[in-house]
Protein backbone atom coordinates (compact mmCIF):
# COMPACT_ATOMS: atom_id res chain seq x y z
CA UNK A 1 0.00 0.00 0.00
CA UNK A 2 1.26 3.39 -0.93
CA UNK A 3 -0.36 6.76 -0.44
CA UNK A 4 0.07 7.14 -4.20
CA UNK A 5 -2.59 4.44 -4.75
CA UNK A 6 -5.14 7.18 -4.12
CA UNK A 7 -3.82 9.71 -6.59
CA UNK A 8 -6.93 11.90 -6.35
CA UNK A 9 -6.28 12.37 -2.64
CA UNK A 10 -2.62 13.14 -3.28
CA UNK A 11 -3.52 15.69 -5.95
CA UNK A 12 -6.00 17.31 -3.60
CA UNK A 13 -3.04 18.16 -1.35
CA UNK A 14 -1.57 20.34 -4.12
CA UNK A 15 -4.00 23.25 -4.39
CA UNK A 16 -2.70 24.58 -7.68
CA UNK A 17 -3.30 21.30 -9.49
CA UNK A 18 -7.03 22.12 -9.26
CA UNK A 19 -6.62 25.25 -11.36
CA UNK A 20 -8.18 25.66 -14.75
CA UNK A 21 -6.18 27.38 -17.47
CA UNK A 22 -8.12 28.96 -20.34
CA UNK A 23 -11.13 26.98 -19.20
CA UNK A 24 -9.32 23.63 -19.30
CA UNK A 25 -8.06 21.55 -16.36
CA UNK A 26 -4.39 22.31 -15.75
CA UNK A 27 -2.04 19.58 -16.96
CA UNK A 28 1.20 20.55 -15.24
CA UNK A 29 4.07 18.97 -17.18
CA UNK A 30 6.74 21.52 -16.23
CA UNK A 31 8.01 19.86 -13.07
CA UNK A 32 11.65 19.94 -14.12
CA UNK A 33 11.29 23.72 -14.16
CA UNK A 34 9.64 23.98 -10.77
CA UNK A 35 7.37 21.68 -8.78
CA UNK A 36 3.97 22.46 -7.29
CA UNK A 37 3.75 22.81 -3.52
CA UNK A 38 1.67 20.66 -1.19
CA UNK A 39 -0.63 22.34 1.31
CA UNK A 40 1.70 21.19 4.10
CA UNK A 41 4.49 23.40 2.70
CA UNK A 42 2.22 26.37 2.12
CA UNK A 43 0.86 26.03 5.66
CA UNK A 44 4.33 25.74 7.22
CA UNK A 45 5.45 28.96 5.52
CA UNK A 46 2.23 30.70 6.51
CA UNK A 47 2.49 29.46 10.09
CA UNK A 48 6.03 30.76 10.38
CA UNK A 49 4.88 34.25 9.39
CA UNK A 50 1.76 34.18 11.52
CA UNK A 51 3.22 32.52 14.61
CA UNK A 52 7.02 32.23 14.78
CA UNK A 53 8.39 35.13 12.72
CA UNK A 54 11.75 36.21 14.12
CA UNK A 55 15.35 36.17 13.00
CA UNK A 56 17.49 33.08 13.48
CA UNK A 57 20.67 32.53 15.48
CA UNK A 58 20.62 35.99 17.05
CA UNK A 59 17.65 36.58 19.31
CA UNK A 60 17.39 34.83 22.67
CA UNK A 61 13.69 35.55 22.99
CA UNK A 62 11.10 32.83 22.52
CA UNK A 63 10.25 33.68 18.92
CA UNK A 64 13.92 33.74 17.98
CA UNK A 65 14.37 30.33 19.55
CA UNK A 66 11.34 28.96 17.72
CA UNK A 67 12.47 30.32 14.37
CA UNK A 68 16.01 29.01 14.87
CA UNK A 69 14.79 25.63 15.93
CA UNK A 70 12.48 25.28 12.89
CA UNK A 71 15.20 26.51 10.53
CA UNK A 72 17.85 24.17 11.91
CA UNK A 73 15.37 21.28 11.97
CA UNK A 74 15.09 21.70 8.21
CA UNK A 75 18.86 21.12 8.00
CA UNK A 76 18.54 17.89 9.99
CA UNK A 77 15.72 16.74 7.74
CA UNK A 78 17.63 17.49 4.54
CA UNK A 79 20.80 15.86 5.89
CA UNK A 80 18.89 12.66 6.53
CA UNK A 81 16.89 12.93 3.28
CA UNK A 82 20.00 12.98 1.07
CA UNK A 83 22.21 10.78 3.25
CA UNK A 84 24.68 13.45 4.32
CA UNK A 85 27.31 12.24 6.79
CA UNK A 86 26.40 15.01 9.25
CA UNK A 87 24.22 18.10 9.52
CA UNK A 88 27.34 20.28 9.47
CA UNK A 89 27.95 19.18 5.88
CA UNK A 90 24.67 20.77 4.72
CA UNK A 91 25.08 24.40 3.68
CA UNK A 92 21.89 26.27 2.89
CA UNK A 93 22.04 28.39 -0.27
CA UNK A 94 19.56 30.15 -2.53
CA UNK A 95 19.63 27.20 -4.91
CA UNK A 96 21.82 25.02 -7.08
CA UNK A 97 23.34 27.98 -8.89
CA UNK A 98 24.58 29.55 -5.68
CA UNK A 99 25.82 26.17 -4.46
CA UNK A 100 27.95 25.68 -7.58
CA UNK A 101 29.24 29.24 -7.39
CA UNK A 102 30.17 28.70 -3.75
CA UNK A 103 32.32 25.71 -4.73
CA UNK A 104 33.75 27.54 -7.75
CA UNK A 105 34.84 30.58 -5.77
CA UNK A 106 35.66 29.22 -2.32
CA UNK A 107 37.00 25.76 -3.16
CA UNK A 108 38.30 25.81 -6.71
CA UNK A 109 39.50 29.32 -7.51
CA UNK A 110 42.21 29.46 -4.83
CA UNK A 111 43.86 26.32 -6.24
CA UNK A 112 43.49 26.96 -9.99
CA UNK A 113 46.65 27.47 -12.05
CA UNK A 114 47.00 28.29 -15.75
CA UNK A 115 46.44 25.13 -17.78
CA UNK A 116 44.34 23.43 -15.09
CA UNK A 117 41.17 21.74 -16.26
CA UNK A 118 37.60 21.50 -15.02
CA UNK A 119 35.85 18.53 -16.60
CA UNK A 120 32.08 18.66 -17.10
CA UNK A 121 29.76 16.72 -19.37
CA UNK A 122 28.23 18.19 -22.51
CA UNK A 123 24.74 17.75 -21.04
CA UNK A 124 25.18 20.13 -18.09
CA UNK A 125 22.81 22.93 -17.16
CA UNK A 126 24.43 26.35 -17.58
CA UNK A 127 24.66 26.48 -13.76
CA UNK A 128 27.25 23.70 -13.93
CA UNK A 129 29.21 25.35 -16.76
CA UNK A 130 29.25 29.12 -16.40
CA UNK A 131 30.58 29.39 -12.80
CA UNK A 132 33.53 27.20 -13.84
CA UNK A 133 34.11 29.33 -16.92
CA UNK A 134 34.22 32.46 -14.78
CA UNK A 135 36.88 31.13 -12.42
CA UNK A 136 38.76 29.54 -15.34
CA UNK A 137 38.87 32.87 -17.17
CA UNK A 138 40.36 34.54 -14.09
CA UNK A 139 43.05 31.93 -13.58
CA UNK A 140 43.97 30.69 -17.04
CA UNK A 141 42.33 27.32 -16.45
CA UNK A 142 39.90 25.81 -18.94
CA UNK A 143 36.58 24.00 -18.92
CA UNK A 144 36.75 20.71 -20.81
CA UNK A 145 33.51 19.15 -22.12
CA UNK A 146 33.11 15.38 -21.81
CA UNK A 147 31.38 13.66 -24.72
CA UNK A 148 27.82 12.42 -24.86
CA UNK A 149 26.32 9.98 -27.35
CA UNK A 150 23.61 10.40 -29.98
CA UNK A 151 21.18 8.76 -27.56
CA UNK A 152 21.84 11.52 -25.03
CA UNK A 153 23.85 9.30 -22.70
CA UNK A 154 27.14 10.11 -21.09
CA UNK A 155 30.17 8.56 -22.79
CA UNK A 156 31.48 7.22 -19.49
CA UNK A 157 34.77 5.90 -20.84
CA UNK A 158 35.21 9.12 -22.80
CA UNK A 159 34.76 11.20 -19.65
CA UNK A 160 37.13 9.02 -17.62
CA UNK A 161 39.71 9.22 -20.41
CA UNK A 162 39.67 13.02 -20.08
CA UNK A 163 40.60 12.87 -16.37
CA UNK A 164 44.27 13.70 -16.04
CA UNK A 165 46.87 15.27 -13.77
CA UNK A 166 45.58 18.77 -14.62
CA UNK A 167 41.95 17.99 -13.80
CA UNK A 168 41.02 19.92 -10.66
CA UNK A 169 37.33 19.06 -10.54
CA UNK A 170 34.78 16.86 -12.29
CA UNK A 171 31.23 18.20 -12.53
CA UNK A 172 28.31 16.04 -13.62
CA UNK A 173 24.56 16.24 -13.50
CA UNK A 174 22.82 13.33 -11.78
CA UNK A 175 19.82 13.64 -14.12
CA UNK A 176 19.82 15.77 -17.27
CA UNK A 177 17.17 18.48 -17.14
CA UNK A 178 17.06 18.68 -20.93
CA UNK A 179 17.13 14.98 -21.86
CA UNK A 180 15.96 13.12 -18.77
CA UNK A 181 19.06 10.90 -18.84
CA UNK A 182 20.00 9.41 -15.46
CA UNK A 183 23.78 9.40 -15.39
CA UNK A 184 25.87 6.61 -13.85
CA UNK A 185 27.36 9.15 -11.45
CA UNK A 186 28.81 6.50 -9.13
CA UNK A 187 31.12 5.21 -11.89
CA UNK A 188 32.40 8.71 -12.60
CA UNK A 189 32.82 9.51 -8.89
CA UNK A 190 34.74 6.27 -8.32
CA UNK A 191 36.99 6.95 -11.30
CA UNK A 192 37.64 10.51 -10.10
CA UNK A 193 38.19 9.40 -6.49
CA UNK A 194 40.78 6.85 -7.59
CA UNK A 195 42.65 9.73 -9.25
CA UNK A 196 42.11 12.06 -6.25
CA UNK A 197 40.02 14.47 -8.35
CA UNK A 198 37.18 16.18 -6.48
CA UNK A 199 33.66 15.73 -7.85
CA UNK A 200 30.53 17.86 -7.86
CA UNK A 201 27.20 16.24 -8.67
CA UNK A 202 24.22 18.39 -9.65
CA UNK A 203 21.26 16.70 -8.02
CA UNK A 204 18.62 19.29 -8.92
CA UNK A 205 16.67 16.86 -11.10
CA UNK A 206 17.45 13.75 -9.04
CA UNK A 207 16.45 14.55 -5.47
CA UNK A 208 12.74 15.11 -6.30
CA UNK A 209 12.44 11.75 -8.07
CA UNK A 210 14.38 9.03 -6.27
CA UNK A 211 16.33 8.30 -3.13
CA UNK A 212 19.70 10.02 -3.08
CA UNK A 213 22.48 8.82 -0.78
CA UNK A 214 25.31 11.34 -0.90
CA UNK A 215 27.58 9.42 1.49
CA UNK A 216 27.21 6.21 -0.54
CA UNK A 217 27.92 8.09 -3.77
CA UNK A 218 31.16 9.35 -2.26
CA UNK A 219 31.24 12.65 -4.14
CA UNK A 220 32.95 15.69 -2.64
CA UNK A 221 30.07 18.05 -3.38
CA UNK A 222 26.38 17.44 -4.05
CA UNK A 223 24.15 20.38 -4.94
CA UNK A 224 20.39 20.68 -5.16
CA UNK A 225 17.56 23.16 -5.18
CA UNK A 226 14.47 23.30 -2.99
CA UNK A 227 11.87 24.62 -5.41
CA UNK A 228 12.03 21.50 -7.58
CA UNK A 229 11.68 19.50 -4.35
CA UNK A 230 8.19 20.92 -3.66
CA UNK A 231 9.63 23.65 -1.39
CA UNK A 232 9.66 27.43 -1.90
CA UNK A 233 12.01 29.16 -4.35
CA UNK A 234 15.18 30.66 -2.94
CA UNK A 235 16.12 27.51 -1.07
CA UNK A 236 18.91 25.13 -1.96
CA UNK A 237 21.83 23.29 -0.53
CA UNK A 238 25.42 22.32 -0.91
CA UNK A 239 26.33 19.03 0.73
CA UNK A 240 30.11 18.84 1.05
CA UNK A 241 32.78 16.77 2.73
CA UNK A 242 33.60 18.34 6.08
CA UNK A 243 37.34 18.49 5.38
CA UNK A 244 36.69 20.73 2.37
CA UNK A 245 34.35 22.99 4.34
CA UNK A 246 36.93 23.40 7.09
CA UNK A 247 39.64 24.31 4.58
CA UNK A 248 37.57 26.58 2.33
CA UNK A 249 37.43 30.33 2.94
CA UNK A 250 33.94 31.82 3.33
CA UNK A 251 32.07 32.63 0.11
CA UNK A 252 30.39 35.77 1.41
CA UNK A 253 31.13 37.81 4.48
CA UNK A 254 28.69 39.40 6.89
CA UNK A 255 26.57 38.55 9.87
CA UNK A 256 25.95 35.04 11.16
CA UNK A 257 29.12 33.61 9.59
CA UNK A 258 31.55 35.16 12.11
CA UNK A 259 32.92 34.14 15.46
CA UNK A 260 34.64 37.40 16.32
CA UNK A 261 35.05 40.57 14.29
CA UNK A 262 37.67 43.21 14.87
CA UNK A 263 39.57 45.54 12.58
CA UNK A 264 42.72 43.61 13.40
CA UNK A 265 41.17 40.41 12.08
CA UNK A 266 38.01 38.35 11.98
CA UNK A 267 37.47 34.71 12.80
CA UNK A 268 34.69 32.69 11.29
CA UNK A 269 32.00 30.32 12.49
CA UNK A 270 32.33 26.63 11.90
CA UNK A 271 30.49 25.02 8.99
CA UNK A 272 27.68 25.22 8.07
CA UNK A 273 27.19 28.78 9.32
CA UNK A 274 30.58 29.89 8.01
CA UNK A 275 28.96 29.77 4.54
CA UNK A 276 25.62 31.34 5.45
CA UNK A 277 26.26 35.07 5.72
CA UNK A 278 23.31 37.29 6.44
CA UNK A 279 19.72 36.56 7.34
CA UNK A 280 18.67 33.50 5.36
CA UNK A 281 15.38 32.65 3.66
CA UNK A 282 13.99 31.39 6.96
CA UNK A 283 10.42 30.85 5.78
CA UNK A 284 11.66 29.11 2.66
CA UNK A 285 13.81 26.62 4.55
CA UNK A 286 11.02 25.91 7.02
CA UNK A 287 8.98 25.16 3.89
CA UNK A 288 11.78 22.87 2.71
CA UNK A 289 11.64 21.02 6.01
CA UNK A 290 7.87 20.62 5.59
CA UNK A 291 8.36 19.38 2.01
CA UNK A 292 10.73 16.67 3.22
CA UNK A 293 8.30 15.67 5.99
CA UNK A 294 5.60 15.45 3.35
CA UNK A 295 7.78 13.36 1.01
CA UNK A 296 8.48 11.03 3.95
CA UNK A 297 4.75 10.33 4.26
CA UNK A 298 4.79 9.05 0.67
CA UNK A 299 8.29 7.57 0.45
CA UNK A 300 10.86 8.18 -2.26
CA UNK A 301 10.79 4.53 -3.36
CA UNK A 302 7.04 4.74 -3.98
CA UNK A 303 7.55 8.02 -5.84
CA UNK A 304 10.29 6.50 -8.01
CA UNK A 305 8.13 3.46 -8.80
CA UNK A 306 5.15 5.65 -9.71
CA UNK A 307 7.27 7.83 -11.96
CA UNK A 308 8.60 4.78 -13.81
CA UNK A 309 4.96 3.90 -14.64
CA UNK A 310 4.31 7.44 -15.84
CA UNK A 311 7.55 7.48 -17.82
CA UNK A 312 6.68 4.26 -19.62
CA UNK A 313 3.12 5.42 -20.31
CA UNK A 314 4.49 8.66 -21.73
CA UNK A 315 6.99 6.83 -23.97
CA UNK A 316 4.16 4.76 -25.45
CA UNK A 317 1.89 7.79 -25.88
CA UNK A 318 4.58 9.92 -27.54
CA UNK A 319 5.47 7.14 -29.96
CA UNK A 320 1.96 7.49 -31.43
CA UNK A 321 2.21 11.23 -32.17
CA UNK A 322 2.92 11.72 -35.88
CA UNK A 323 5.93 13.89 -36.69
CA UNK A 324 7.22 13.87 -33.12
CA UNK A 325 10.89 13.12 -32.53
CA UNK A 326 12.20 12.51 -29.02
CA UNK A 327 15.58 14.02 -28.26
CA UNK A 328 17.57 11.58 -26.18
CA UNK A 329 16.85 7.90 -25.88
CA UNK A 330 18.73 6.92 -22.76
CA UNK A 331 17.99 3.50 -21.31
CA UNK A 332 18.13 4.95 -17.80
CA UNK A 333 15.86 7.96 -17.85
CA UNK A 334 13.55 10.04 -15.75
CA UNK A 335 10.03 11.11 -16.77
CA UNK A 336 11.47 14.09 -18.66
CA UNK A 337 10.93 14.26 -22.41
CA UNK A 338 12.44 16.72 -24.84
CA UNK A 339 11.01 16.61 -28.31
CA UNK A 340 10.53 18.44 -31.57
CA UNK A 341 7.57 18.22 -33.90
CA UNK A 342 7.99 18.40 -37.64
CA UNK A 343 6.77 21.70 -39.05
CA UNK A 344 6.11 23.31 -35.67
CA UNK A 345 8.42 25.47 -33.60
CA UNK A 346 8.82 24.66 -29.90
CA UNK A 347 7.60 28.08 -28.76
CA UNK A 348 4.49 27.93 -30.91
CA UNK A 349 3.71 24.46 -29.56
CA UNK A 350 4.14 25.63 -25.95
CA UNK A 351 1.93 28.70 -26.44
CA UNK A 352 -0.77 26.65 -28.12
CA UNK A 353 -0.55 23.82 -25.56
CA UNK A 354 -0.98 26.42 -22.82
CA UNK A 355 -4.33 27.27 -24.30
CA UNK A 356 -5.29 23.62 -24.01
CA UNK A 357 -4.40 23.84 -20.30
CA UNK A 358 -1.06 22.06 -20.72
CA UNK A 359 2.04 23.67 -19.16
CA UNK A 360 5.32 22.60 -20.77
CA UNK A 361 8.62 24.36 -21.22
CA UNK A 362 10.00 25.32 -24.60
CA UNK A 363 13.40 26.66 -25.44
CA UNK A 364 16.94 25.60 -24.71
CA UNK A 365 16.36 24.65 -21.05
CA UNK A 366 19.54 26.50 -20.02
CA UNK A 367 21.56 23.86 -21.88
CA UNK A 368 22.94 25.57 -25.00
CA UNK A 369 25.79 23.05 -25.45
CA UNK A 370 23.34 20.13 -25.30
CA UNK A 371 21.09 21.80 -27.86
CA UNK A 372 24.09 22.55 -30.08
CA UNK A 373 25.11 18.89 -29.87
CA UNK A 374 21.72 17.87 -31.26
CA UNK A 375 21.73 20.76 -33.75
CA UNK A 376 18.53 22.27 -32.37
CA UNK A 377 17.77 25.83 -31.26
CA UNK A 378 14.95 24.67 -29.01
CA UNK A 379 12.83 21.74 -27.95
CA UNK A 380 9.54 21.27 -26.14
CA UNK A 381 10.01 19.61 -22.78
CA UNK A 382 7.34 17.73 -20.87
CA UNK A 383 8.47 16.76 -17.38
CA UNK A 384 6.26 14.74 -15.08
CA UNK A 385 6.00 14.18 -11.37
CA UNK A 386 4.30 11.54 -9.26
CA UNK A 387 1.10 13.60 -9.03
CA UNK A 388 0.57 13.48 -12.78
CA UNK A 389 -1.80 10.88 -14.20
CA UNK A 390 -2.29 8.66 -17.23
CA UNK A 391 -5.42 10.70 -18.01
CA UNK A 392 -3.27 13.82 -18.21
CA UNK A 393 -0.90 12.05 -20.61
CA UNK A 394 -3.90 11.21 -22.81
CA UNK A 395 -5.11 14.84 -22.67
CA UNK A 396 -1.60 16.04 -23.52
CA UNK A 397 -1.39 13.84 -26.59
CA UNK A 398 -4.80 15.03 -27.84
CA UNK A 399 -3.75 18.66 -27.27
CA UNK A 400 -0.51 18.03 -29.14
CA UNK A 401 -2.38 16.59 -32.11
CA UNK A 402 -4.66 19.68 -32.17
CA UNK A 403 -1.65 21.98 -32.13
CA UNK A 404 0.05 20.11 -34.91
CA UNK A 405 -3.08 20.34 -37.08
CA UNK A 406 -3.27 24.08 -36.49
CA UNK A 407 0.34 24.76 -37.42
CA UNK A 408 0.45 22.38 -40.37
CA UNK B 1 -5.71 35.83 -19.14
CA UNK B 2 -5.14 35.91 -22.86
CA UNK B 3 -7.76 35.24 -25.48
CA UNK B 4 -7.71 31.99 -27.37
CA UNK B 5 -4.52 31.78 -29.42
CA UNK B 6 -6.50 31.63 -32.63
CA UNK B 7 -6.36 35.43 -32.32
CA UNK B 8 -2.57 35.25 -31.97
CA UNK B 9 -2.19 32.48 -34.53
CA UNK B 10 -4.55 34.22 -36.94
CA UNK B 11 -4.95 33.11 -40.54
CA UNK B 12 -2.74 36.04 -41.53
CA UNK B 13 0.07 34.91 -39.24
CA UNK B 14 -0.29 31.24 -40.18
CA UNK B 15 -0.34 32.06 -43.91
CA UNK B 16 2.84 34.11 -43.68
CA UNK B 17 4.44 31.34 -41.61
CA UNK B 18 3.53 28.68 -44.19
CA UNK B 19 4.71 30.74 -47.14
CA UNK B 20 6.95 33.56 -45.95
CA UNK B 21 7.61 36.39 -48.39
CA UNK B 22 11.16 37.41 -49.26
CA UNK B 23 12.73 34.47 -47.48
CA UNK B 24 16.24 33.55 -48.54
CA UNK B 25 19.56 35.12 -49.34
CA UNK B 26 19.88 38.57 -50.92
CA UNK B 27 23.03 38.35 -53.01
CA UNK B 28 23.22 42.08 -53.72
CA UNK B 29 22.72 43.20 -50.10
CA UNK B 30 24.42 46.36 -48.90
CA UNK B 31 23.57 45.66 -45.27
CA UNK B 32 23.28 42.45 -43.29
CA UNK B 33 22.14 42.00 -39.69
CA UNK B 34 21.56 39.16 -37.26
CA UNK B 35 19.37 38.97 -34.16
CA UNK B 36 19.00 36.15 -31.69
CA UNK B 37 16.33 35.36 -29.16
CA UNK B 38 18.15 34.22 -26.03
CA UNK B 39 14.94 32.75 -24.65
CA UNK B 40 14.44 30.15 -27.36
CA UNK B 41 17.63 30.20 -29.40
CA UNK B 42 15.91 31.55 -32.51
CA UNK B 43 18.25 33.08 -35.06
CA UNK B 44 17.19 35.54 -37.73
CA UNK B 45 19.26 37.16 -40.48
CA UNK B 46 18.02 40.08 -42.50
CA UNK B 47 19.64 41.64 -45.54
CA UNK B 48 18.89 45.03 -47.05
CA UNK B 49 19.84 46.69 -50.29
CA UNK B 50 19.77 50.41 -49.66
CA UNK B 51 20.17 52.96 -52.48
CA UNK B 52 20.13 56.68 -51.74
CA UNK B 53 18.54 56.04 -48.34
CA UNK B 54 15.75 53.94 -49.85
CA UNK B 55 15.39 50.20 -49.23
CA UNK B 56 14.87 48.66 -52.62
CA UNK B 57 15.30 45.02 -51.64
CA UNK B 58 15.04 43.10 -48.38
CA UNK B 59 15.17 39.41 -47.50
CA UNK B 60 15.35 37.37 -44.34
CA UNK B 61 16.49 33.90 -43.40
CA UNK B 62 16.81 31.87 -40.25
CA UNK B 63 15.24 29.39 -37.93
CA UNK B 64 12.34 30.80 -36.02
CA UNK B 65 8.85 30.31 -34.64
CA UNK B 66 5.65 31.18 -36.46
CA UNK B 67 5.39 34.60 -34.82
CA UNK B 68 8.92 35.61 -35.76
CA UNK B 69 8.68 34.17 -39.25
CA UNK B 70 5.35 35.85 -40.00
CA UNK B 71 6.53 39.15 -38.59
CA UNK B 72 9.76 39.00 -40.60
CA UNK B 73 7.75 38.22 -43.72
CA UNK B 74 5.45 41.21 -43.15
CA UNK B 75 8.37 43.46 -42.28
CA UNK B 76 10.13 42.74 -45.55
CA UNK B 77 6.98 43.75 -47.40
CA UNK B 78 6.55 46.88 -45.31
CA UNK B 79 10.11 48.03 -45.78
CA UNK B 80 10.52 47.62 -49.50
CA UNK B 81 10.53 50.98 -51.26
CA UNK B 82 10.61 52.82 -47.95
CA UNK B 83 13.05 54.94 -46.04
CA UNK B 84 15.59 53.14 -43.85
CA UNK B 85 14.48 55.31 -40.92
CA UNK B 86 11.11 53.54 -41.11
CA UNK B 87 12.53 50.45 -39.32
CA UNK B 88 12.96 52.20 -35.99
CA UNK B 89 9.57 53.89 -36.35
CA UNK B 90 7.82 50.58 -37.01
CA UNK B 91 9.53 49.02 -33.99
CA UNK B 92 8.31 51.87 -31.79
CA UNK B 93 4.80 51.41 -33.17
CA UNK B 94 4.97 47.71 -32.34
CA UNK B 95 6.04 48.49 -28.76
CA UNK B 96 3.25 51.05 -28.44
CA UNK B 97 0.79 48.43 -29.63
CA UNK B 98 2.03 45.98 -26.97
CA UNK B 99 1.36 48.66 -24.36
CA UNK B 100 -2.01 49.87 -25.51
CA UNK B 101 -3.55 47.56 -28.09
CA UNK B 102 -3.72 47.99 -31.86
CA UNK B 103 -3.77 51.41 -33.44
CA UNK B 104 -6.43 51.91 -36.08
CA UNK B 105 -4.32 51.49 -39.22
CA UNK B 106 -1.39 49.52 -37.90
CA UNK B 107 -0.02 47.27 -40.59
CA UNK B 108 1.20 44.89 -37.88
CA UNK B 109 -2.19 44.66 -36.16
CA UNK B 110 -2.00 40.87 -36.61
CA UNK B 111 0.37 40.90 -33.61
CA UNK B 112 -1.87 42.96 -31.33
CA UNK B 113 -2.76 39.87 -29.29
CA UNK B 114 0.87 39.76 -28.15
CA UNK B 115 -0.03 42.46 -25.61
CA UNK B 116 -1.47 39.47 -23.67
CA UNK B 117 1.66 37.32 -24.22
CA UNK B 118 4.61 39.28 -22.81
CA UNK B 119 6.85 36.20 -23.03
CA UNK B 120 6.31 36.09 -26.80
CA UNK B 121 6.70 39.81 -27.61
CA UNK B 122 10.40 39.32 -28.18
CA UNK B 123 9.50 36.94 -31.03
CA UNK B 124 7.85 39.74 -32.99
CA UNK B 125 10.62 42.23 -32.22
CA UNK B 126 13.37 39.95 -33.51
CA UNK B 127 12.98 40.88 -37.22
CA UNK B 128 13.10 44.59 -36.34
CA UNK B 129 16.26 44.03 -34.31
CA UNK B 130 17.87 42.15 -37.19
CA UNK B 131 16.95 45.04 -39.51
CA UNK B 132 18.34 47.65 -37.11
CA UNK B 133 21.51 45.58 -36.71
CA UNK B 134 21.76 45.49 -40.49
CA UNK B 135 21.67 49.28 -40.68
CA UNK B 136 24.69 49.38 -38.37
CA UNK B 137 26.75 47.30 -40.79
CA UNK B 138 27.76 47.49 -44.38
CA UNK B 139 28.79 44.68 -46.65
Amino acid sequence: MSRLDDIAAIRAEFPQLARRIHGKPLVYFDNANTAQKPRAVIDAVSEYFTTHNANVARAVHTLGEEATSLYEAARDKLARFVGARSREEVIFTRGTTESVNLVAYSFLRPMLQPGDEILVSRMEHHANIVPWQLVAAETGAKVVPAPITDTGELDVEGMIALMNARTRLVGLTHVSNALGTINPVKRIIDAANSRSIPTLIDGSQAAPHFKVDVAALGCDFYVLTGHKLFAPTGTGALIAKRAHLDAMPPFMGGGEMIRKVSFEGTTFSDPPHKFEAGTPNIAGFIGLGAAIDWLDTVGMDAIAAREVQLRDAMLVALSDVPGLRLIGAARERAAVFSFVVEGAHAHDIATLLDHEGVAVRSGHHCTHPTMQFFGLPATVRASLSFYNTEAEIAAFVVALANVRRMLA
Amino acid sequence: MSAHPSTLYSETVLAHNRAPRNCGCLESATHHGVAENAMCGDHLELSLRVRDGVIDAVMFDGESCAITTACASMLTEALRGGDAARIAELREEMLAMFRSGPAARDEFAAFAELCHHPARQRCALLPFDAALAALQTRE
